[in-house]
């Protein structure tokens, strides 16, 4: 069976044209439009002024779906709440929520979801990351909290929640998200470590820290054995130490009144300011900037202090038990003066509207329940910070930061600091190639690779450029 | 005689200890998952965990609802391999046994589909199938899986082995192509086709990221999601994590040894059946 | 012959094709076409199509150089893993050829890491590989950060890989020698070819339709392969283990970058089509069917 040459290629170009054809057919003309627009049902709210919060009383039986990406210990405390609320206030009003771990995937599957032409795979509610507000708003399903928390019927206001909290999730002065698993970056040590040293109470600065860090590092042989300080270094902490300068880190303030086109950390010296510092830590050579299993190494005694997120106080007391005292004290300074304090983190509840106002209202009437004071005071247990400021007036509130002081410092380190300290609205995703590339520059600085204005130059090089190739893809 | 025996012992011992070393990371999963968290911290080299200790087992089992998934993923699993070894046959037995123009192109697009990272596809496989209504069923779970290049390959190999005089002899009983395929291909490449099966059950069971894009209730996940929902990095889960991938390890590896007897005879040499 | 049996015998191979061509085209070929497509275009963050820019994308991805780097380490990989792992499920299936009284335990036992889950076996190996924590290095009595450093880190991940690999090569092959007649080999043994000789020219040349079928799948799925290093080092230590598909999986779907994730996407496939048809050079020199 012999084709000849020509047949063959000619067959080849077919092949490909009709496959083309094919792809050309469903190909979607380009648009700057979200095509859903055409298709998707009018939301039923519209104006914030127009919008009433569901009276209770008006509410149908229906069924709410909660997407989240809690899991472990964490999973099992958000079941217990939504237990709670179905049990109760849920069964009085015949509203049953439904939870679905989505894990990591949960913004890809959200986007996804919004795109088909039925809403019926997207969620009423779905915990939402910081990061993802700015282009989750822009969804046309989404209802804002903004138009519930300030209608007369709603039974939390704003003047109920902390002021860093609402801010945290408020993109453009409407706030998208209620704020749910809220979080701070903390220093934490072991303090008898400390005590053998002869230090007396945690380092309050940088500064400070660099010295700490030295008496705190041991060698036998010239090997480490136990380092002064752990850090798994990442954009986490690089936000952190620039904030707490009181640097909005990009423009429009840190991309909360517009999207962000740039850093300013170049411009205002906190940049700078905070490599140098952190250069005294790393000359010390008693810093290992890489998580490898941090809360294992601080628990066994591998390390002496770490710098990381209030949210693993809880698996640390686990693994630590009796075996020492652990303590937790609020981020060390850049500068003696600086007042800001540590920025915001975590995720928030957005609502979508799925053209039903009847479910809209008990989504929102369940989110009222969540973010109560009773709530806010069982899920602070969990780990999390309560985002209600009556929680602090209740007796088990009280007595809970009376046992477990290194939460009290997470709380209390937010509640001293400026509202205005927050992760800036910068769209770098976890994991992805900015975050990756932050990492790798402060690991080349923390080997001693690079200089302070040499890694200053390529952070502000590589988020520039990504920044502008962000807005240059999606305006 | 005993100069043999003896022979052949020890030629065994030494194939059961290779299979010990090739297993060993195996192994180190089972003997962890039977560490208490504290005593997996322990920094001096040690392996035999100090007693049974079955907390691991039990955390696993109660904070996923395991074995609802497991079912799930025997359901997908079993009924897309089914369906694959019947589509991957039909295919292998048209590249293996007729003759037609642009054949060796179209198997060039099937094995390019080897070649095309899945990755890529899930935004847009994701859509159709949220067209075609199948979000969170089964149906929608299996549709990715329903073919494999990789398959059609190994049974194109295992069907071109086959002697022409096989099918010419039965044409000339009168029969058709169909009925060939049927009563005679089949039933003598069982082999092949259970390797397929395995393969490709082992290969569905193992998936992660499909079942867990296409479903929205807990109730339809696959046993994979389960391994995720106890890698919550900010506690520490190894034990836990071993524990859960020891009992997801247990059912795929007791349908492969199973099915294993039938491998014995060749795979892919040929079958010169007169 | 009646016409409608005319028809029917030109179009009766492409029946058995339709249903297996039917999955592919819609889940393989037709998101793959529209990568293609849009891979021509500005894509914004949502996937969807904005701005015709021809080859914009090919010139920004073949001028990163994290991606070129990315390239070179997958070659890398395919030249390693893919041999070592065919020569050692090859020496495994020599070793159990021999059917004896516990042939089916210590087979089932080089089958095995078949039926591992790639991610399962990627934590296991990482506590394994732990500095402080892990058994290799509290065996050694050393404090290595194998996944960290840039010398040992896609080593480890080629090893891994070549032990993943394992338990299919092992399988395949055991069958396509125990399909080697005894006749066959006897009479060979009588004209006098024994040990390396016996292998080379009389038992690979009979099992070569299974170890183009090893290659060429081998191949393939070494050039897409991406879960290791997405789970283990997210491409670090610089690079050094970043693939094409880790490249491209965290482009597209972590950064939301589709633009250079679909151009990579293509620059790959085309890199592996290329190699597996050099693969198949291989079918026309050295394989024999009977």
């Amino acid at each position: 069976m012999c084709i000849s040459k020509c047949q063959k290629s000619f067959l080849v170009w077919i092949l490909c044209g009709s496959l083309i054809l094919l792809s050309a057919c469903s190909a979607k003309p380009p648009s700057s439009q979200p095509e859903s627009q055409a298709s998707v049902p009018q939301p039923a709210s519209t104006s914030p002024e127009e919008q009433p919060a569901g009276d209770h009383v008006e509410i149908e039986p229906c069924e709410v779906v909660y997407w989240h990406a809690m899991s472990g210990s964490r999973g099992e405390a958000l079941e217990q709440y939504v237990q709670r609320y179905n049990d109760t206030v849920g069964k009085e009003l015949g509203i049953t929520v439904t939870t679905v771990f989505q894990g990591n995937e949960i913004a890809s599957k959200v986007r996804m979801a919004s795109q088909e032409s039925k809403l019926d795979n997207m969620p009423d509610i779905s915990q939402t990351v910081g990061m993802d507000i700015p282009s989750i708003s822009k969804l046309p399903m989404v209802a804002p909290a903004e138009n519930f928390i300030n209608s007369a019927n709603s039974k939390i206001k704003k003047d109920d929640i902390y002021e860093h909290f609402l801010r945290a999730f408020t993109y453009e002065d409407v706030l998208v998200g209620m704020p749910m698993n809220c979080s701070s970056l903390l220093l934490h040590y072991n303090a008898d470590l400390l005590r053998e040293a002869g230090l007396d109470g945690p380092p309050e600065t940088l500064a400070e820290l660099a010295e700490y860090t030295e008496k705190l590092t041991v060698r036998e042989n010239g090997k480490i054995v136990r380092y002064g300080l752990t850090v798994g270094f990442e954009r986490y902490q690089l936000v952190n130490f620039c904030t707490s300068q009181g640097s909005f880190f990009g423009d429009n303030e840190g991309g909360r009144s517009g999207p962000m086109t740039k850093v300013v950390i170049d411009e205002d010296g906190t940049l700078v300011k905070f490599l140098t510092e952190w250069q005294k830590i790393v000359d010390t050579g008693g810093l290992k900037m890489v998580d490898d299993n941090i809360n294992e190494e601080f628990a066994v005694g591998i390390t002496a202090m770490t710098l990381m997120s209030s949210s693993r106080i809880g698996a640390v007391k686990g693994l630590v038990g009796d075996s020492f005292d652990y303590q937790t004290a609020p981020l060390p300074k850049v500068d003696p003066g600086d007042t800001f304090g540590a920025s915001t983190g975590g995720s928030c509840l957005v609502m979508y509207d799925k053209g039903d106002a009847n479910r809209l209202a008990a989504a929102w009437n369940f989110i009222e329940y969540a973010t109560s004071a009773e709530t806010q005071m069982t899920w602070a247990q969990a780990g999390y910070i309560p985002v209600n400021k009556a929680a602090q007036g209740l007796p088990g509130m009280i007595a809970y930061y009376e046992e477990n002081p290194q939460d009290r410092v997470a709380f209390e380190q937010i509640r001293n600091g400026n509202p205005l300290s927050q992760e800036p609205f910068d769209n770098v995703n976890w994991g992805g190639e900015t975050f990756n590339a932050l990492i790798d520059i402060m690991q080349r600085f923390g080997d001693g690779k690079m200089t302070v204005g040499q890694a200053a130059d390529e952070i502000v090089s590589e988020y520039n450029q990504y920044l502008i190739e962000y807005q240059r893809v999606n305006s | 005689m005993n100069r043999k025996k003896y022979r052949s012992v020890l030629y065994q011992a030494f194939c059961l200890f290779v299979g010990i070393v090739v297993l060993l990371p195996i192994a180190y999963a089972v003997l962890i998952s039977f560490m208490e968290p504290p005593e997996i911290l322990r920094r001096e080299f040690h392996l035999i965990p100090d007693g049974l200790y079955l907390g691991n087992y039990i955390k696993a089992i109660t904070k996923t609802t395991l074995f609802r998934f497991m079912y799930n993923s025997l359901v997908v699993a079993g009924v897309s391999s089914l369906v694959r070894v019947i589509t991957c046959s039909m295919a292998a037995f048209s590249f293996a046994f007729f003759q037609y123009r642009g054949k060796n192109l179209i198997f060039m697009l099937y094995l390019g589909s080897m070649m095309i990272p899945p990755e890529i596809l899930i935004l847009q496989n994701y859509a159709t199938t949220a067209k075609l209504g199948l979000i969170n069923t089964y149906p929608g779970m299996m549709v990715v899986f329903l073919v494999s290049a990789t398959h059609v390959f190994i049974l194109r190999q295992n069907f071109l082995s086959y002697s022409r005089s096989l099918r010419e002899a039965s044409a000339i009983d009168g029969c058709t192509n169909f009925m060939f395929f049927c009563r005679v291909l089949i039933p003598s490449s069982t082999s092949a086709l259970i390797t397929v099966f395995i393969a490709s059950f082992v290969g569905t069971w193992n998936s992660y990221v499909w079942p867990l894009i296409v479903t929205n209730r807990d109730n339809m996940r696959t046993v994979q999601v389960a391994i995720t929902m106890l890698n919550f990095p900010d506690e520490s889960p190894h034990g836990a994590i071993m524990a859960a991938a020891v009992l997801i390890l247990i059912p795929s590896a007791l349908v492969f040894l199973i099915f294993q007897k039938k491998i014995k005879s060749g795979i892919m040499a040929g079958s010169v059946k007169g | 012959m009646p016409v409608t049996q005319k028809v029917f015998k030109k179009i009766e191979p492409f029946l058995y094709l339709i249903p297996s061509a039917l999955i592919l085209i819609m889940f393989t070929y037709y998101p793959f076409g529209k990568s293609f497509l849009q891979s021509f275009f500005i894509v914004d963050n949502f996937g969807k199509a904005k701005e015709f820019v021809a080859l914009e994308n090919y010139a920004a991805v073949l001028g990163n150089s994290r991606f070129i780097r990315a390239i070179g380490n997958t070659l890398l990989y395919v030249i390693v893993t893919v041999p070592i792992s065919i020569s050692v499920g090859l020496l495994l299936a020599l070793l159990a050829q021999k059917r004896t009284r516990t042939s089916t335990i210590y087979e089932a036992m080089y089958a095995l890491p078949m039926a591992m889950s790639m991610s399962v076996v990627a934590m296991i190996y990482q506590l394994a590989l732990n500095p402080n924590l892990g058994v290799i290095n509290k065996f050694f009595q050393t404090t290595n950060n194998w996944l960290r450093e840039e010398k040992t880190a896609f080593l480890w991940l080629m090893i891994i890989q070549v032990w993943l690999n394992i338990g299919f090569d092992f399988l395949f092959t055991l069958s396509a020698l125990r399909g080697v007649s005894d006749e066959v080999l006897e009479s060979a043994e009588l004209d006098g070819a024994i040990g390396f000789k016996k292998l080379t020219k009389i038992i690979l040349p009979l099992v070569s339709p299974t170890i183009l079928f090893l290659l060429v799948s081998s191949i393939a799925k070494a050039m897409i392969a991406g879960g290791l290093t997405m789970i283990l080092t997210q491409g670090g230590p610089n690079g050094s283990t970043e693939t094409i598909v880790s490249f491209l999986y965290n482009q597209a779907v972590v950064s939301g970058k589709y633009n250079t994730g679909y151009a990579a996407t293509i620059v790959g496939f085309i890199l592996s089509f290329m190699l597996v048809l050099l693969s198949f050079i291989y079918e026309k020199k050295g394989v024999y069917y009977d």
